[in-house]
């Protein structure tokens, strides 16, 4: 439904010296029919320039996005609207991502308004009391302020706005990490439960990993600018390959106390480096304990070492 | 007082006033923190975990004010002191690190001088003796070429590298509290887990006492033996942390422990949130703040705060379903008030 070929984002810095911000270095994926891809990594780690490259929020520097088996990459503005019904975003921040001077029902609406695609007034109020109903709000809500809601309604606003156009993609940025713990999960469930219902596709990023997990069918994770490892959710937890994936699974604290005397698994030492120069070969050399020199000269390629899971690592 | 709490916290209530009215952030909250003890408390936003330390520590901003209760440290009662006596004890015998160490630290001095700091103000060591401990605390906190970065600016350092400095200003006093509200939510999670390695290290290493706030249970049971949870301005349970895991005593518990996913979690199996929203301070339920989104829920509730109550030796439950006279039909905790009674 969604394809990345390819794809390079590279960002000027300002000043002098001509630098570049290397956000992403290659990343291609595609996602099926009613499926979730999840991407995890740490900040710097480009997942988020890929959530907005695939809107074409910023044009790649090279590579191809490929919608619904069309070539969006190249195409102009007026063209591209059209195709914008099909693919749609949630944001991380429910406060900052809604007009506050506008009511609910003309948040939801403006979609429809913006790609000429609502019919009377009754008709375009109708189809949001629907959606609002969908998303768990309801039609009594609709000439209400954003502020008069808290952060988790305002995130079922956000992604009714999206669903108003009937999405084939949604590209779900950080959208639960700015939520309260107890509102997360509702969320999320009512993500699935949509996917269940109309087969929707989803990008989803976040950098909580068992939520990932929880949500998605197939995981990449990303370091600096790639993709290093890729698999179905249960291969990458149950037995992650790449040694940045170990570290990151063994860095993040379980959710259950640790046995006493229990040995934490080793995690990860040093730093991330800087996106602006990244460290030759494998950018995760540094922090790698089992960093060899071809590790530190060549850069290792995204391949499959068994049946749907890919590594890029020298090690393998 | 017993002797071994060094820090207690007896029926504390605090509310901002604003133009919207009286938002009710803490309402009598109770506990004690033992010598040595690292304990966590948590919840979510605006459930008034850190604005019951900022009380305590008179750090409220100006619209907060404490309306009663005490908070005693080695028995002495912070609430009745002076700004000047409270000046003394910060920094010193109490330190705190808070989230953003970005706005904890001065971007115009030098990091060593910034860790020094402290001593400068609360002691009379000569210069050379004060550049020499801090230097050694950068050491502790592992900040790499600790004499030579002495000089360097924060923003030279990275988010986690900046958190490594703010735990060393924070230490250098040899605090017996130490306060740490959230400090690794900014951090990415491989330097969370750098940092809480540390702190746990730093913690072997000494007696002193850590209150340890988050929103992050897994971060909490990390760190923690005993955790104090809260919800809507109130505590609602306090206990060991095997016991909270493993038992929970109150519904928000077993609410939030049902709606986080494990990482090793059954796929198929759906996480149940917590349904509703937290309740607006504004205008708190006068029963239980849980109420509006507990299954267990009766009238009782919605009419009157329940009493918080121990429930076994080491646990406390503010629910009214271990009231004496509640209900046996549907009580998730009648069977084990009974076996606790026993034991």
């Amino acid at each position: 439904m969604l394809e990345l070929r390819d794809i390079v984002k590279r960002f000027p810095v300002k000043g002098p010296g001509r630098r570049v911000v290397h956000a992403v270095e290659g990343v291609s994926f595609s996602i099926p029919p009613g499926e979730t891809l999840g991407l995890v990594g740490e900040s710097g780690c480009g997942k988020s320039t890929v959530a907005r490259t695939a809107m074409r929020i910023y044009e790649p520097t090279s590579g191809s996005i490929l919608l619904d088996g069309e070539d969006i990459t190249g195409m102009r503005e007026r063209e591209l609207k059209t195709r914008r019904k099909k693919i749609q975003m949630i944001f991380q921040d429910p406060y900052a991502s809604l007009n506050a001077r506008m009511k609910v029902r003309d948040i939801i609406a403006e979609p429809l308004v913006a790609h000429g695609a609502f019919g009377s007034q009754a008709e375009t109020t109708e189809a949001v009391a629907s959606i609002l109903e969908r998303v768990g709000l309801g039609r009594q809500h609709m000439n209400r302020y954003p502020h008069e809601f808290s952060g988790g309604q305002r995130q079922r606003i956000g992604i009714a706005r999206a669903l108003i156009l009937g999405p084939k993609v949604m590209i779900c940025d950080e959208p639960i990490s700015a939520l309260d713990v107890s509102i997360q999960a509702q969320v999320v469930n009512l993500l699935k439960s949509i996917q269940r219902e109309n087969g929707i596709s989803y990008l989803f990023i976040a950098h909580d990993l068992a939520m990932v997990r929880y949500v998605s069918h197939t995981v990449g994770v990303m370091y600096l600018g790639r993709i290093v490892e890729r698999c179905r959710s249960e291969e990458i937890y149950g037995r992650p390959l790449h040694p940045y994936t170990k570290g990151l699974l063994a860095s993040a604290p379980s959710p259950r106390p640790p046995e006493p005397g229990a040995e934490r698994a080793p995690s990860i030492e040093g730093d991330i480096p800087s996106p602006i120069a990244p460290p030759p070969g494998c950018a995760f050399h540094t922090r790698c304990r089992y960093a060899e020199a071809a590790c530190r000269e060549a850069i290792p390629v995204l391949r499959q070492v068994e049946s749907g899971h890919e590594v890029a690592c020298h090690l393998f | 007082m017993p002797i071994d709490n060094v820090f207690e916290i007896k029926n504390l209530s605090t509310s901002f006033f604003t133009r919207d009215g009286e938002v009710q952030a803490v309402r009598d909250v109770s506990f004690s923190l033992r010598r040595g003890e690292t304990l966590g408390i948590v919840g979510e936003s605006g459930s008034g975990k850190s604005v019951t330390f900022l009380s305590a520590l008179g750090l409220l901003a100006a619209s907060g004010k404490v309306k009663g209760g005490q908070a005693l440290f080695n028995g002495r009662d912070l609430l009745a002191s002076s700004a000047k006596e409270l000046r003394k004890v910060r920094g010193k015998d109490i330190a705190m690190v808070f989230q953003d160490p970005m706005s904890s630290l001065n971007p115009l001095k030098t990091i060593g001088k910034q860790v020094a700091e402290a001593l400068e103000v609360h002691t009379g060591l000569g210069r050379a003796e004060i550049r020499r401990r801090a230097i050694r605390m950068l050491e502790a906190v592992r900040i790499p070429e600790a004499a030579k970065r002495y000089d360097s600016f924060p923003h030279e350092f990275s988010g986690g590298m900046r958190q490594r400095v703010v735990i060393a200003m924070a230490l250098i006093c040899g605090p017996s509290l130490v306060i740490a509200d959230e400090p690794t939510t900014a951090l990415d999670v491989t330097i969370q887990d750098q940092i809480l390695r540390l702190l746990r290290e730093l913690k072997r290493e000494s007696d002193s006492s850590i209150v340890f706030i988050s929103h992050d249970l897994a971060v909490i049971a990390s760190m923690c033996e005993r955790v104090v949870v809260m919800y809507g301005g109130m505590i609602m349970e306090e206990a060991l942390i095997g016991e909270l895991f493993e038992s929970p005593a109150h519904p928000y518990t077993m609410g939030l422990l049902r709606s986080i996913p494990v990482i090793d979690q059954d796929k198929g199996a759906l996480l149940e949130p917590i349904p509703g929203s937290p309740p607006d301070m504004l205008a708190p339920p006068p029963g239980c703040p849980f109420v509006a989104r507990c299954v267990h829920a009766r009238a009782v509730c919605a009419v009157s705060p329940p009493p918080y109550r121990e429930v076994s030796k080491t646990r406390r439950s503010r629910c009214w379903l271990w009231a004496d006279d509640a209900p046996v039909e549907g009580n998730v905790f009648k069977e084990r008030s009974a076996a606790y009674a026993r034991a």
